[in-house]
């Protein structure tokens, strides 16, 4: 079985515990718990993940997105790309695999912005709709 | 989602009041929906709308004007009368105002000696203006 970016170590619930009683050790692992569940729903954003694909898109932080994909070609190989966006004020520049920054095109933009907004419709309903209120 | 000039960004969820900031949950909708702020303000910014539509309300002057008063220097431009010398609105600072103000001040000045014609006699007409007569 592929590992992705992230495994799933627990599964996700919406009955949170009390925070206050939560030490830092513990809410900085929900957090990173809850990063692992959109992450894996994330890459459902791009439509049916093909077989031997593991694919999670999701928000890192206010100014990231990271896609990362993993599969393997027919000659048994496996390959790895984690493509990580930086929003930055003037644009949104892109680095592949530890390669240095470049700034993606109108278009990657423009499907990058999709993306944004289906991964959150998405997360917000599968994952946090009881912590959620429509204007 | 097809037509990105017309989305529409999710920026309706809001927190409910009784979630603990402190709480894993409520700071990652925080940061997510600042990440989607985020990016969506980029987005716009270098994709601002080209065409105008059409407002029943609104002349065209007025749709132009709300046009040039996003634009700081279009809106300089549009506020200071120029032949007004007496005029207290604040001078233009940028490079293509301050030309733009300064040829059409040389055009628009009655003070200023206008060319005289090759072969014709200047006179000073009825309402003030210079006149020429007619060449043979």
């Amino acid at each position: 079985m592929l590992k992705g970016l992230f495994t799933t170590s627990t599964n996700f619930t919406n009955k949170s515990a009390n925070p206050k009683k939560l030490s830092d050790k513990k809410r900085a692992q929900k957090y990173r718990d809850l990063i692992r569940n959109e992450a894996m729903l994330g890459g459902q954003v791009f439509g049916p993940v093909p077989n031997g694909v593991r694919r999670e898109f999701f928000c890192l932080d206010e100014h990231t997105w990271v896609w990362h994909e993993e599969w393997t070609d027919q000659l048994g190989q496996k390959h790895v790309q984690t493509t990580r966006y930086d929003v930055r004020a003037d644009g949104v520049v892109k680095c592949q695999n530890n390669q240095p920054y470049v700034r993606i095109s109108p278009s990657e933009l423009n499907n990058l912005v999709n993306a944004a907004n289906k991964y959150v419709e998405l997360v917000s309903t599968k994952i946090y709709g009881q912590y959620l209120t429509n204007n | 989602m097809n037509n990105p000039d017309n989305r529409q960004f999710n920026t309706y969820h809001t927190l409910s009041p009784e979630v603990d900031l402190n709480d894993p949950v409520a700071r990652r909708l925080k940061a997510m929906n600042e990440a989607l702020s985020n990016i969506s303000l980029v987005y716009q910014r270098l994709n601002p709308p080209i065409n105008v539509k059409p407002e029943d309300n609104k002349t065209l002057f007025e749709q132009q004007q709300g046009i040039a008063n996003a634009w700081p220097s279009f809106q300089v431009i549009a506020e200071q009368p120029i032949n007004d010398k007496n005029s207290q609105s604040p001078k233009p600072t940028d490079p293509v105002s301050l030309a733009r103000q300064n040829v059409l001040s040389v055009f628009n000045d009655r003070d200023t000696p206008k060319p005289e014609p090759y072969g014709q006699e200047v006179f000073i007409g009825p309402n003030g203006d210079f006149e020429y007569s007619k060449g043979q």
